[in-house]
């Protein structure tokens, strides 16, 4: 048998100890996973009626509210115009907010059809300036004129967007968890190392002065970057990162959906307001919290800055999300397209026709129900079952006199907020 | 086939340390959970699908990953068996966000606190054993746990042992725990302890932790422990949960030669952490025969049984009490009959 020495056993054992607790954490750390849930649930405050609402919308959506030409097959129009009959642009977000909208219904089939779709339109070419967007989604789809006769050619736009990619990521992670499918994990994480290692590495790029650790806006496929770092859908969707991180066992994605969030937070007034964009400039100056911008001079939009407070939510930051609830006011579940930054009322210039923003009703109630607040919840939902229309999906904007559409366009976007709290981890 | 896969050749993303899709989904697939739902079906099905409106044509059911309660061990049985593995048995990974608010509030404790006091009332005309013992056990860092304890007993003579414990997570479910201890010489502790231990879930049995480590241990009169340690630890319906482990250790000193002992140690646990847990722990084995003051060649192995029974109780989510009796018996040597009282305080 062997025998130790007690003194060189000690050595060992105290270096191996005092090693291992000095480590960085990343060589031990895995991603925390998150225990933040709304206090209310959806069930808790929708009403018998509300399955048939949602059942109207998934018919609607089937038919006219995704294309159903054979390039573009299952992917959802960003509106459609009742008057003309048809689709406008292909929003590949949408095609994102779709698969987890159906696979929390747990519709996998259709979910991973639509993602079979989807995933031909990710940019996988690294040649020259395309490396910038190399794993990212584009923000558009467009039909390309021609005169020659035949079915629509479709292309990509130019512009590739790291919250519509975040939205896309949080889709196919909560896929890729229900049906292991390899190919939409490899996708994700496509996703994951563009906004890693390109969106959030401006000041390697000569966008940034300092490291703000949040992704830039876009970049265009022919690798220009927009430096502004927006808040809005960016910060309601990077918890998807972390989300990546669990699934991947990869503590560089935990790390910079935290340390994003933490840049957000700067974004956040006395008042409880969310300004819409941090711009450093350019050529780019050091971090001032005077650069953080509203959308226009006093002026902020509604559905950005709830999905401000929704991301701080998301990320347990109840007392931020509070915060703003008090800040906005929401008459009747009814929430004007634009804000007034100081006061949380209606935004629009005076003289001009006051329109509501039906994805922020939906936006709102998630708010209200992460917040326990059961009557404004049941209000907003009260707002929108009010105002579906008869095909069973929703318009973007109703004018606050007689809530007639403020264009003739319905937005799939509304109906999957409506229809579910896509907030909750 | 998946549809996906159909397509054109679609380029291998990687991670920012270089893994792909494949690599992590067959890491996955050999870690992989049973998938068992913890709770019953019906209320996880009905949590699941609150958040989205339901179809018209019935709810969807979501799947629930398996997550095994929490396991505390006992500081109770010989004294000579501690080691880390006793106040770090439970690896802090959840696998996937806790699927109950018991699992939401029990995954974000961050510190344990004991207070404990005991007794025995030992046999023919060995002294009562009776001291206290202070311990703690601090999450430091997500993966990342600390203990301390200090523990002061009187028997014949005066003993104090102090002891650092750490558990660290080196991969997803796979935790080392190692602990450190210096003590001040009584017969009955150890001058210096150092162990290390592997814990793990078992694959493809989710609900099945391994345990493999080691140690050595050095005592008064230039006698000195070696020992090798396997464990089981399970979870099972109706809030069971248990733990065998089997200990052989070589003991030896300066004069005489070295011999081995064998322990097997069986535990059950039934109840709901946040609540109230029995316990009942069966340890059988042989020992050097316990006579204070003498050297181990003076010592022969005896047949050694421990028992104990006890409860701990949730006076509130964050704190509560332990009692339990033990009993010992050693043959021709000592029996023995415990009383155990410790108060803790999770934060």
């Amino acid at each position: 048998m062997f025998t130790f020495s007690r003194r060189s056993f000690l050595k060992a054992g105290s270096f191996g100890l005092t090693g291992a607790l000095l480590l960085p954490s990343r060589v031990f750390g895995a991603c925390k996973s998150p225990t933040f849930a709304p206090k209310l649930s959806l069930a808790s405050v929708a009403a018998p009626s509300d399955a048939k609402m949602a059942q109207r919308f998934v018919d609607w959506l089937r038919g006219p509210g995704v294309s159903h030409e054979r390039a573009v097959k299952n992917m959802v129009f960003n509106f459609y115009d009742t008057t003309k009959k048809k689709g406008h642009w292909i929003y590949p977000m949408l095609s994102g907010k779709a698969i987890l909208w159906l696979t929390r219904r747990g519709n996998t089939k259709d979910a991973t059809a639509m993602a079979s779709s989807l995933l031909r339109w990710q940019q996988t070419s690294r040649k020259g300036m395309l490396v910038r967007s190399y794993g990212a989604f584009p923000s558009q789809i467009k039909p390309v004129t021609s005169k020659k006769k035949g079915p629509t050619t479709w292309s990509a736009g130019e512009r590739y967007y790291a919250g519509d990619n975040l939205v896309i990521l949080q889709a196919l992670v909560e896929l890729y968890e229900k049906t292991k499918d390899a190919e939409v994990l490899n996708a994700a994480i496509g996703i994951g190392s563009w906004l890693v290692e390109v969106m959030c590495k401006g000041h390697k790029l000569g966008m940034w002065k300092e490291d703000h650790g949040a992704p830039m806006q876009f970049v265009t496929d022919k690798g220009d970057f927009n430096n502004q770092i927006h808040g809005t859908v960016a910060m309601l969707w990077i918890g998807a990162l972390d989300r990546l991180g669990r699934v991947t066992g990869e503590p560089a994605y935990c790390a910079q959906s935290q340390r994003a969030y933490q840049f957000f937070r700067g974004g956040q007034l006395g008042s409880g307001a969310f300004l819409d964009h941090y711009d450093p400039g350019f050529p780019a100056k050091k971090y001032d919290s005077g650069n953080w911008k509203p959308y226009q001079p006093n002026q902020v939009i509604s559905d950005n800055v709830l999905r401000s407070a929704l991301g701080a939510c998301r990320m347990g930051d109840l007392d931020a999300a509070r915060k703003f609830y008090r800040w906005l006011k929401v008459s009747s579940g009814a929430v004007p397209a634009y804000l007034d930054l100081k006061t949380g009322l209606s935004g629009f210039p005076p003289g001009e026709p006051v329109y509501y923003d039906v994805t922020s009703s939906a936006l709102h109630r998630s708010l209200a129900l992460w917040l326990g607040e059961r009557k404004a919840a049941e209000a907003d939902l009260a707002f929108l079952r009010k105002v579906q229309h008869k095909s069973g999906s929703w318009y973007w904007g109703l004018t606050r006199k007689t809530l007639q559409p403020r264009l003739p366009q319905l937005a799939p976007i509304v109906g999957f907020w409506a229809t579910a709290d896509l907030s909750v981890l | 086939m998946s549809e996906i896969r159909k397509q054109r050749k679609r380029p291998r993303f990687v991670t920012p340390s270089g893994k792909t899709a494949t690599q992590i989904t067959s890491e996955a697939a050999a870690n992989a959970n049973a998938g068992t739902p913890q709770e019953d079906d019906a209320a996880t099905s009905t949590a699941a699908v609150t958040h989205t409106l339901p179809h018209v044509s019935g709810a969807p059911r979501h799947e629930v990953p398996y997550y095994p309660p929490s396991f505390y061990s006992y500081l109770t049985g010989p004294r000579q068996s501690w080691s880390g593995e006793q106040f770090l048995t439970r690896p802090r990974d959840v696998p996937r966000a806790p699927q109950t608010m018991e699992e939401a509030r029990e995954s974000g404790k961050r510190a344990l606190f004991y207070a404990r006091g005991f007794y025995s009332v030992v046999s023919k005309s060995l002294r009562d054993w009776s001291g206290v013992q202070i311990a703690s056990q601090i999450e430091i860092k997500d993966g990342a746990s600390l203990a301390l304890v200090f523990h002061h007993e009187l028997r014949e003579e005066s003993g104090q042992l102090g002891l650092v414990a750490t558990s660290l997570r080196v991969a997803p479910n796979v935790h080392i725990l190692s602990s450190l201890g210096f003590g001040g010489g009584a017969d009955f502790l150890p001058i210096t302890k150092l162990d290390t231990e592997v814990r793990g879930v078992v694959p493809h049995f989710s609900f099945m932790h391994f345990g493999i480590g080691g140690g050595a241990s050095w005592w008064r009169a230039r006698r000195n422990h070696t020992y090798g340690t396997i464990s089981l630890s399970y979870w099972l319906p109706y809030d069971l949960s248990g733990e065998n482990r089997l200990e052989v250790t070589r003991v030896a000193s300066d004069t005489t030669a070295a011999r081995l002992n064998v322990r097997a140690t069986t535990t059950m646990l039934k109840g709901k952490h946040g609540k109230q847990l029995s316990q009942v722990r069966v340890s059988v084995g042989d020992q050097p025969q316990y006579v204070p003051g003498a050297t181990l060649e003076s010592q022969p192995d005896k047949v050694t049984v421990d028992g104990s029974f006890g409860f701990r109780h949730w006076i509130d989510k964050s704190y509560g009490y332990v009692v339990s009796v033990e009993i010992g018996w050693q043959k021709d040597t000592y029996h023995r009959l415990g009383f155990d009282f410790s108060l803790f305080l999770q934060i």
